[in-house]
């Protein structure tokens, strides 16, 4: 049994997925995540919610800005 | 023109069918460098194609393999940074033991997938941006830090000069702030949220 319940578990949900707890708390939450399928659902959307947002186009530099970066670096060596 | 910008406009066309697939596959790798293996890739190309002639056909095989190598040339100036560093107060140990950001399709916390399905596989990248544009500025800036670059909360409050505790408390609030968004807008655009996910 976990000493964990939902609430302590939900506080911590982003340390524990940004992997910035303590091992002795990290422990905590696999147990409580082992017999919770609400808590693990939580998870699983919060992870999906990380991939979505890493793949998606905001506040990507365009294609266009990085050529033209491209250029202009290619630019500068063809210099030296 | 002149004869430079020939040269340029030249290049440009020739290497122009292959940005959108480069820029994708840079994206699987770490997105903290993911921008510069673009970049460092298409100068090396570019360069290339001044002294050879290119074959479409075979050019992406090509400008994987010069990704590759531009990603362990990363790699290996990311060690000696860390090594730099040492004494810092960030250290970079983790990172620097990472074996090649190419083979990092995104960044270990992110692996776990799941089978189950919720709301967020219909989401798409226009309620993500909605969502994301009406945080507050200071909440943006720590989930492209913490989400996107995949810094660390110690890193973060060095960049943003903050206690690391205020570190933790504020990326618990924009990612609440966020999944709140999130659900909102998938209720107003007509996308099923399930009981446990509001």
């Amino acid at each position: 049994m976990s000493l964990f319940d939902c609430n302590l578990v939900m506080e911590k949900i982003y340390e524990y997925l940004d992997q910035e707890l303590a091992e002795t708390d990290k422990e905590q939450i696999d147990q409580h995540l082992a017999d919770c399928n609400s808590c693990r659902a939580e998870f699983v959307l919060e992870q999906q919610i990380t991939q979505k947002i890493i793949s998606s186009s905001w506040n990507q530099i365009s294609i266009d800005e990085l050529v033209q970066r491209s250029f202009m670096q290619l630019s500068a060596e063809e210099e030296n | 023109m002149s004869e430079r910008d020939e040269y340029f406009k030249r290049l440009d066309d020739l290497l122009q069918p292959n940005y959108e697939w480069l820029r994708n596959e840079c994206r699987k790798t770490n997105p903290k460098y993911r921008d510069e293996l673009f970049q460092e890739t298409l100068v090396r190309a570019m360069k290339y194609a001044k002294n050879y002639e290119f074959d479409q056909d075979s050019i992406r095989g090509w400008l994987k393999v010069v990704m590759k190598n531009q990603s362990r040339t990363i790699n290996s100036a990311v060690r000696k940074e860390s090594f730099k560093r040492a004494d810092n107060v960030v250290t970079f140990t983790e990172e620097a033991e990472e074996s090649d950001i190419f083979d990092e399709i995104v960044p270990e916390k992110y692996w776990q997938q799941s089978a189950e399905d919720t709301f967020m596989g219909e989401i798409d990248d226009d309620i993500i941006n909605k969502a994301l544009n009406s945080l507050d500025e200071e909440f943006q800036d720590v989930i492209r830090l913490n989400m996107i670059q995949g810094f660390t909360y110690a890193e973060i409050a060095e960049i943003l000069n903050i206690p690391q505790n205020t570190v933790g408390s504020r990326v618990s609030r924009a990612r609440k702030k966020l999944r709140k968004q999130l659900i909102e807008l998938a209720k107003e655009y007509g996308i099923k949220v399930k009981d446990e996910e509001k």
